[in-house]
C-alpha cells in the first residue's frame, strides 16, 4: 500500500502545473502613452549646431499587427503626445509641408522651392509600458520634376478581361520644362514579402542586405541603396524622347488594344468577354518585349509577351546575373501589390559597374541563386512602394522616407484598378502654353496617390 | 480507418457474453440510468461493485434545430444524423468493459463571424484565437468518437481502470472563404482504487493531445481584402481585439491536456455515494506556416516551435459528487458538480497577455424514479446550472460579466405497459434566467467589428430570460427474449420572455425549435 501511494505521489508530481507556461517575459498588455519627438535632419541645425524640432508636423502611427492607426500633430515644441496606444510594433510616419515663408521664418534663408515636404519614418518601433518615446528625424523630400504618375499592376478580370496582360506604368512631366526620357531607367525592386523578423532581416522585417554574401559596406547597404531584380532603360540618344510639361509617357507590358481579340505567341486566340474591363494600350509610348532577350539567353518566349512592332521596346538593362537570370520571362508586376518601382538616371557605364548581390537569406551560392542590382538611392528621381491589398499579407517598405515615406495599396487584384497621383492644381493656359495639371508630390504615396479605374494618360477623377 | 474502428466496437459490443448479475440495472430501461453510465466513464473503478447488466445499444437518430434566438457565431439551423453503439460488458466479477462508438453528420446553415469548428450555442464565447469573416455560409461536419474503458479488480481491495478516447472531426465551409478543418483528439486516463469495506479511495491521471489543422481555400482569394468587408478574413485575438494573421491559409492548433485527481466512494446495498476532485490544464498552441519563415506567400503548417504564434491555457478545477439511492420500488439520484475554469491567452510576438475568461459553474441534477418492477410509475428530473462568467480583453477593450441560472424540470411515466411493450411519456420545461450582467466596452482600436456584430448581440442574448416546454415519447418493443427496440422522439421549444433581443438585434422574434427522433436496438 505504501509503495502504491508513493507511486501515485510521483504521478501527481509529473502532472502538476508549471507557472512558466508563458515564459519569463510574460506581461499584461495594456494601452499606454507614447511621445514622438520630431527633429529636422542635421543639415537644418541651428547656428549652435543643435537640432531644430518640427512643429505642426503630422505624425501617423500604424500598428503592424492590427493596422490600428493614431494620427496627431506635433505641438509648438515638436512633440506628438499620444495617449491610450495599444502596445506593439509600429510604423511611424512623419510628414510636414512647408511654404516658402514658413521656411524662411524657420531657417532664416530662402526656400529652394515654393513648397517643400519633409518626411521621416521609423519602422519596427516598439511601444509598451517600458518604451514610451522615440525620436524621428525628417528630411526634405526629393523634388522631382519627372514622376511616376500611374501604376496599373492589379490587372483586369482573369476570364472576362485581360488578366495581367494589360499592366502599364505611366510617367509624367510635372514641371514647366521639357524633360527628355532618353536613358531613363525603370527599376522593379526586390525585398521581403512578409514582415517576419529573423536573423537576416532588419527590425522592420525587410532584408538586412549588409548580411548578403560578399557585402562589406555595413548598414549603408540598407540605408543608401535599393535592390532591383529587373531594370529596363528607355533607349535614345539624349533628345529623342521629349516629355512636354503636363504630358505623360506610357510604358506597357504589351502595347496592344486589349479590348479586341488577340492571338498569342502560340497561335491560340485570346477572346475578351468584357472589353469594358480592360484598356487600349496600342497608343503607349513603349512596351517591354522580352522575346529578343529570352532568345539571346536560350529561354522560350512567353506566350503572352506579344510584340507590337509599331511601338518601341525598352532595353533590358538588368535581368539577373548571367547564368543566374531572374525568374520572370516578361515584365510582370505583382497583381496583389508586392512591388516597388523607381525611375533613375545614370550613365550606362556607371550602371554596368554597379554590383549585384544575393539576398541575405542565401548562405551558399548555387546555380539557382538569384542576384539583385544594387542601386544608389541618390540617383533615384522618383519611387513608389506598393503594398499588398490584404493587410494580413503586408510587407515591409523598400524605399526610405526621402523617396516614399509610406505606401499605397489597391482594393484588390483584377478589378481594373490602378493607383494614380492626385491632381494638386491646374495651371491655366497662358499664350502659347497649354493648361497643365500639377500632380501631388510629397514623396508620401499614401497622401499622393488614390485608387481608381486604370486610365492611360488620364487624371484623378 | 473507420472500418478498423467498427471492428473494435463490434468486439467490444458483441464479443463478450456473461451472465447478468442479480438485481442489476439495465441502463436502457430509463433515461435517468444513462446519467450513471456517464459517471462510470468518469471513474470506472468507483462503480466496479455496482451491478449493471450487460447491454449493447445501437441507435440511429436525427436532430433538427431551428435557432432563431442565438449567439452570433452559431448556425441559424442545423440537421444532424447520428449512429451510435455503446455497451457495458461484465466479463467476470472482476472485469468490466465499456465501449462506445459515435458518428454524426451535421449540416449547418448560415454560420457567420466564425471560420472554426467551435460554436457558441452552448458556451458564452469562443476560444480567443480564431479567424472569422462576417459572411454567413453553410457547413458540413463529420464527427467520429470511439472510446473504451475497463475496470479490473486486481488484488484484495486494489482495483485498476483505464479509459481511452479518440475523436475525429472534419468540417467544411461551403462558400468562400472555405476552411477545411481536420481534428484528431486522443486521450487516455488511468485509475487506481483501494477498497476497504464499503469505502474506496481512488486516484487518476490522464493525458490528451488534440491536433487541428486549418486549410483555408477560396474559389476567389482576390476578394479577401478590406474593400470587401464581408469576405475579408480577420483574426480575433481576445474578445474584441482584431489583429492580422499572415498564416491564414494554413495553420494549426495543438492542445495538450494533462489532468489528475482523486476520488472517494461509499456504497452499501441501497446507497451509493461518490465524489471526485480533479485538476486539468489544457495548453493550446497556435502554429503558423512556413511561408512566413521562407518569404513565400503560402507554406505548410506543422507543430514546430519556430512556427508557434499564440497560446491559450485552460485550467479547470472540478468537483463532482453523486448520491444514488436504489430500492425495488424507487431510485433517487443526485449529482452536484462544481467547476472553476480559467482561460488566458499569450501572444508570442508581443510577449504578453490581453485576454482572460473565468467561469464558475455549479450544477445539480436530481432524478427520482418510482418503479413497479420494470414499469416506471413516475419519474421526475430537476436540473439546475448556475454560471458565473466573465471575459475581459485589455486591448479589446471589453469586459463582459454574466451570472445566470438554467432550470429544467421534467416528469416521465410509462403511460402504457405490457410485458412486451411500453410507452414512456416525458413532459417538462426548460428555462434560462440572467441574474446579473454587465458589458463594458471602451474602444481602443478603430476596428469595432467584433463588438458591433458579435459581442453586443451575444450579450443581448445572454441578458434575456427564456422559457419553453419539452416533450418526449419513447416506445419500447420486446423483439426477442434478449432484444428490445426503442423508438423515440423529443420536441422542445424555447421562447424569449421579453422583446429586448428583438428590438436591439436582428432577431425575428420566433422561438427556437428542437426536434429529434430515432430508433435504437438494445440487447
Amino acid at each position: 500500500m505504501k509503495q502504491l501511494l508513493t507511486y501515485f505521489a510521483v504521478l501527481m508530481l509529473l502532472f502538476s502545473c508549471h507557472d512558466d507556461d508563458f515564459g519569463n517575459n510574460s506581461n499584461t498588455l495594456q494601452p499606454t502613452n507614447f511621445k514622438v519627438e520630431v527633429k529636422y535632419d542635421a543639415s537644418y541645425n541651428d547656428t549652435s549646431g543643435n537640432a531644430r524640432r518640427v512643429k505642426n508636423a503630422t505624425v501617423v502611427m500604424v500598428n503592424n499587427s492590427s493596422g490600428d492607426t493614431y494620427t496627431i500633430s506635433t505641438d509648438a515644441d515638436g512633440f506628438a503626445n499620444f495617449s491610450n496606444v495599444i502596445p506593439g510594433t509600429y510604423k511611424i510616419t512623419v510628414s510636414k509641408k512647408m511654404l516658402s515663408d514658413e521656411f524662411y521664418a524657420t531657417f532664416n534663408y530662402v526656400s529652394p522651392a515654393a513648397e517643400l515636404s519633409f518626411n521621416g519614418t521609423q519602422e519596427g518601433a516598439t511601444i509598451n509600458v517600458n518604451v514610451q518615446s522615440t525620436v524621428i528625424e525628417v528630411r526634405s523630400a526629393r523634388i522631382g520634376d519627372l514622376l511616376i504618375k500611374q501604376i496599373y499592376y492589379g490587372g483586369s478580370h482573369i476570364t472576362q478581361g485581360a488578366g495581367i496582360r494589360d499592366q502599364f506604368i505611366e510617367l509624367y512631366n510635372n514641371s514647366n520644362e521639357v524633360i527628355y526620357a532618353d536613358g531613363l531607367y525603370l527599376g522593379q525592386l526586390y525585398g521581403k514579402t512578409n514582415t517576419t523578423v529573423n536573423s537576416y532581416t532588419q527590425s522592420s522585417g525587410q532584408f538586412d542586405w549588409s548580411k548578403s554574401m560578399g557585402m562589406t559596406m555595413g548598414n549603408t547597404a540598407n540605408t543608401d541603396f535599393v535592390y532591383a531584380d529587373y531594370v529596363m532603360r528607355i533607349p535614345g540618344t539624349g533628345t529623342q524622347y521629349p516629355i512636354l510639361p503636363g504630358q505623360s509617357l506610357v510604358i506597357a507590358q504589351n502595347s496592344l488594344n486589349h479590348k479586341s481579340p488577340l492571338v498569342d505567341n502560340t497561335g491560340s486566340p485570346i477572346n475578351i468577354l468584357n472589353p469594358s474591363l480592360t484598356i487600349d494600350l496600342s497608343g503607349s509610348d513603349f512596351e517591354v518585349y522580352l522575346g529578343t532577350f529570352n532568345n539571346s539567353i536560350g529561354e522560350a518566349i512567353y506566350k503572352f509577351d506579344i510584340q507590337n512592332p509599331a511601338v518601341k521596346d525598352l532595353e533590358i538593362a538588368y535581368w539577373g546575373r548571367p547564368g543566374n537570370w531572374s525568374g520572370n520571362n516578361d515584365f510582370i508586376m505583382d497583381s496583389p501589390g508586392r512591388d516597388s518601382f523607381i525611375i533613375f538616371k545614370m550613365d550606362p557605364a556607371d550602371f554596368t559597374l554597379l554590383s549585384d548581390y544575393s539576398d541575405p537569406s542565401v548562405t551558399n551560392a548555387t546555380v539557382s541563386t538569384r542576384y539583385f542590382k544594387q542601386i544608389p538611392i541618390n540617383v533615384i528621381i522618383d519611387g513608389v512602394d506598393l503594398q499588398h491589398y490584404n493587410p494580413n499579407s503586408q510587407r515591409p517598405k523598400m524605399l526610405n522616407a526621402s523617396v516614399d515615406a509610406s505606401f499605397i495599396a489597391g482594393d484588390q487584384a483584377y478589378i481594373s484598378q490602378a493607383v494614380i497621383r492626385k491632381t494638386k492644381t491646374t495651371i491655366p493656359a497662358q499664350g502659347n502654353t497649354q493648361a497643365r495639371k500639377v500632380l501631388e508630390d510629397t514623396n508620401n504615396s499614401a497622401n499622393d496617390f488614390i485608387r481608381q479605374t486604370a486610365n492611360p494618360r488620364g487624371f484623378q477623377q | 480507418m473507420n472500418f478498423k474502428i467498427l471492428h473494435v466496437v463490434s468486439f467490444l459490443a458483441c464479443g463478450c457474453v456473461s451472465a447478468q448479475l442479480n438485481d442489476s440495472i439495465f441502463i436502457p430501461e430509463n433515461q435517468m440510468y444513462y446519467k450513471q453510465l456517464n459517471q462510470i466513464w468518469e471513474n470506472p473503478v468507483q462503480f466496479s461493485k455496482q451491478k449493471f447488466s450487460d447491454f449493447t445499444e445501437t441507435e440511429l437518430s436525427a436532430v433538427v434545430k431551428d435557432l432563431n434566438m442565438k449567439r452570433t457565431q452559431t448556425a441559424e439551423s442545423s440537421n444532424e444524423f447520428g449512429f451510435k453503439t455503446q455497451g457495458i460488458f461484465n466479463i467476470s466479477e472482476k472485469l468490466r468493459l465499456l465501449g462506445s462508438f459515435d458518428y454524426q453528420f451535421v449540416t449547418e446553415k448560415n454560420v457567420g463571424y466564425n471560420l472554426t469548428n467551435g460554436r457558441t450555442e452552448d458556451q458564452f464565447v469562443l476560444n480567443p484565437n480564431y479567424l472569422f469573416v462576417p459572411k454567413k455560409a453553410n457547413w458540413e461536419n463529420q464527427n467520429y468518437h470511439i472510446k473504451g474503458g475497463i475496470s479490473y479488480h486486481l488484488w484484495k481491495g486494489l482495483e485498476l481502470g483505464a479509459t481511452v478516447d479518440y475523436r475525429n472531426q472534419n468540417s467544411f465551409r461551403k462558400s468562400d472563404p472555405r476552411p477545411e478543418i481536420n481534428t484528431a483528439d486522443y486521450s487516455g486516463k488511468i485509475f487506481a482504487g483501494y477498497r476497504y469495506g464499503n469505502h474506496q479511495l481512488s486516484v487518476f491521471g490522464g493525458l490528451g493531445r488534440k491536433s487541428e489543422t486549418y486549410d483555408i481555400m477560396a474559389v476567389n482569394e482576390f476578394i479577401n481584402a478590406p474593400a470587401n468587408p464581408e469576405y475579408y478574413v480577420r483574426f480575433s485575438n481576445g474578445y474584441g481585439r482584431i489583429v492580422y494573421f499572415p498564416s491564414y491559409t494554413n495553420f494549426s492548433y495543438r492542445t495538450v491536456d494533462r489532468n489528475f485527481g482523486a476520488g472517494y466512494a461509499f456504497e452499501n446495498p441501497k446507497n451509493f455515494f461518490n465524489i471526485n476532485f480533479s485538476y486539468s490544464k489544457a495548453m493550446q498552441n497556435l502554429y503558423g506556416n512556413t511561408g512566413e519563415l521562407y518569404n513565400l506567400p503560402t507554406g505548410s503548417t506543422y507543430f514546430a516551435e519556430s512556427l508557434e504564434k499564440m497560446k491559450y491555457r485552460l485550467v479547470n478545477y472540478k468537483t463532482d459528487a453523486n448520491y444514488w439511492y436504489k430500492s425495488e420500488i424507487a431510485d433517487f439520484m443526485s449529482n452536484v458538480n462544481f467547476q472553476s475554469i480559467t482561460g488566458d491567452n499569450y501572444n508570442n510576438a508581443e510577449f504578453g497577455q490581453n485576454y482572460r475568461m473565468t467561469l464558475d459553474r455549479l450544477s445539480t441534477a436530481n432524478n427520482f424514479l418510482l418503479k413497479d418492477g420494470k414499469k416506471i410509475k413516475f419519474g421526475a428530473v430537476l436540473e439546475g446550472v448556475y454560471n458565473d462568467f466573465s471575459a475581459i480583453d485589455l486591448l479589446g477593450i471589453t469586459y463582459k460579466y454574466v451570472t445566470s441560472l438554467n432550470l429544467n424540470l421534467k416528469f416521465n411515466k410509462d403511460i402504457f405497459y405490457r410485458e412486451t411493450q411500453k410507452v414512456n411519456l416525458e413532459m417538462g420545461a426548460m428555462s434560462y434566467f440572467p441574474l446579473k450582467e454587465s458589458l463594458q466596452y471602451t474602444p481602443a482600436s478603430s476596428n469595432t467589428l467584433l463588438y458591433d456584430h458579435v459581442i453586443k448581440n451575444d450579450h443581448e442574448f445572454d441578458r434575456m430570460s427564456k422559457l419553453g416546454p419539452q416533450f418526449g415519447l419513447q416506445f419500447y418493443q420486446r423483439v426477442s427474449a434478449n432484444t428490445d427496440l426503442k423508438i423515440f422522439t423529443n420536441f422542445a421549444a424555447l421562447f424569449p420572455l421579453s422583446r429586448d433581443l428583438e428590438q436591439s438585434t436582428e432577431y425575428n422574434g420566433n422561438p427556437n425549435l428542437y426536434f429529434n427522433a430515432g430508433i435504437s436496438l438494445f440487447y
